[in-house]
């Protein structure tokens, strides 16, 4: 950075480089590829817009990350069309299709599971374990205490686990 | 009797998260608990799916509309360099496999990012547009690049129009995405986005048709309390989509040799 304020080209190539691990944040995150790439270009513009709020030397990617996150956050607050908590049938037959096809069909039951998770435990699933933070950075991102995180991790996992073997589930706070 | 393993320590283990020492006890209990290897045993491979599950998302190439969207919002500190950025997606949710879901539903309660989304659609004539706004779109589309805002005076108004993408149609047609900012202040400004097609027209009539325009409304405003008129609107979008199949969108090399040839 140069000076405060001032447009970094350095700053712009290296979002530019993260685009490609932004893009599949957003993609756990939101299970939608459209939605997924509409919180990447606004967030990304914020984080251009705001670039004076990054602090040099600390990771830029846990930056944009809450920056997508909260974007997303805002748009589900928007959207909130189904009140929270209200029980969803989960339509798929997955371990069928598991056996079927296996692995590219297992990780295609992996990403429909994660839709039906609480936002909370996809949130930390998706920096936790689909982009590899430390613990103590995503709890950071989320403003939460590790062992907060720690807690959404393992009931995220076992619920995912759940539901790609097919256990027949209702999800709770689901979008 | 310890405490059984819990499910904290046990997923932080398969994460790799503890401290050596720790690491060493966790794995001495589990040489004795085949319950806690059970459990061990979800958190390992969940880990081991969740790590290679979007992996096609990453190696896809990154979308030219998002890097435009970005260089443009780069490329200029103007506010109409920002309308331009804010969004290329009305072809990409028109486009999109689940674009019906990523339209406000029927009954008017979804919602668009960062801006409500109103549906005016403008079909299959330009009615609502009035004749000097439509004059103007025309002269926009026809003559600035993509990105480059032009700016009106109309009736004690600003008016800007930017148009933001070209694309060309399965039928060949060419097409272009423009935003358009209206009003007396930066406050009281209506902005609307839309999608306009070049006609042959006639040396009186415009060149450009609006096949579709989009009002987005501030960020501020709470769920609008607009409802949409009954069906209409998704009837309308399923007309459009089906009428321009698909769409290539055209790099701004291209773009900029049409533009000069007079899009001819």
């Amino acid at each position: 950075m140069t000076e405060p304020g001032a447009s970094s080209p350095d700053f712009e190539d290296q979002l530019i480089s993260l685009l490609p691990r932004l893009r599949r944040f957003a993609r756990s995150l939101t299970g939608s590829a459209v939605d997924a790439d509409d919180i990447v270009q606004s967030g990304c513009i914020k984080a251009l817009r705001g670039q004076a709020g990054f602090s040099p030397g600390t990771r830029l990617d846990s930056w944009l990350f809450r920056i997508l996150q909260n974007t997303w956050r805002d748009e589900l607050r928007r959207r909130s069309a189904r009140p929270e908590g209200a029980a969803v049938e989960l339509d798929l037959d997955l371990p069928d299709e598991v056996d079927r096809l296996g692995d590219r069909a297992t990780l295609a039951a992996v990403r429909s599971a994660m839709r039906y998770l609480p936002e909370e435990q996809r949130e930390a699933l998706t920096l936790v374990s689909v982009e590899g933070l430390p613990y103590a950075e995503a709890a950071a991102i989320l403003d939460v205490p590790i062992g907060t995180l720690m807690s959404r991790v393992s009931r995220g996992r076992q619920r995912l686990r759940r539901l790609v073997d097919g256990e027949p589930a209702l999800s709770e706070g689901t979008r | 009797m310890m405490k059984p393993l819990s499910d904290e320590i046990l997923v932080a283990y398969a994460d790799d998260e503890l401290p050596p020492t720790e690491r060493a006890a966790v794995e001495r209990r589990l040489a004795h608990d085949a319950e806690a290897r059970d459990r061990l045993a979800a958190f390992t491979s969940t880990g081991q799916w969740l790590a290679r599950a979007y992996d096609d998302t990453l190696r896809e190439p990154v979308p030219e509309a998002l890097l435009a969207a970005i260089r443009a919002q780069r490329d200029t500190t103007s506010p109409a360099g920002s309308a331009a950025a804010k969004d290329l997606s009305l072809w990409r949710r028109l486009r999109a496999p689940d674009w019906r879901s990523a339209w406000p539903a029927m009954g008017g309660v979804g919602l668009g990012l960062a801006t409500g989304i109103a549906l005016m659609l403008v079909w299959p004539h330009a009615g609502p547009l009035a004749p000097d706004v439509t004059l103007l779109v025309d002269q926009a589309l026809e003559t600035a690049a993509g990105g480059e805002p032009l700016q009106f005076e109309l009736a004690g108004e600003r008016l800007e129009i930017t148009p933001i993408g070209t694309v060309r149609t399965a039928g060949g047609e060419i097409c272009r995405e423009f935003t358009q900012v209206r009003g007396a202040t930066a406050q009281e400004s209506v902005v609307t986005h839309g999608i306009a097609c070049r006609t042959a027209g006639g040396p009186d009539a415009p060149a450009w048709r609006t096949l579709a325009k989009v009002e987005l409304l501030p960020p501020s405003a709470e769920t609008p309390g607009f409802g949409l008129a009954s069906g209409a609107p998704q009837v309308l979008l399923d007309a459009l989509v089906e009428t321009l199949g698909a769409v290539e969108q055209l790099p701004p090399d291209a773009e900029r040799q049409l533009l000069e040839a007079g899009w001819e």
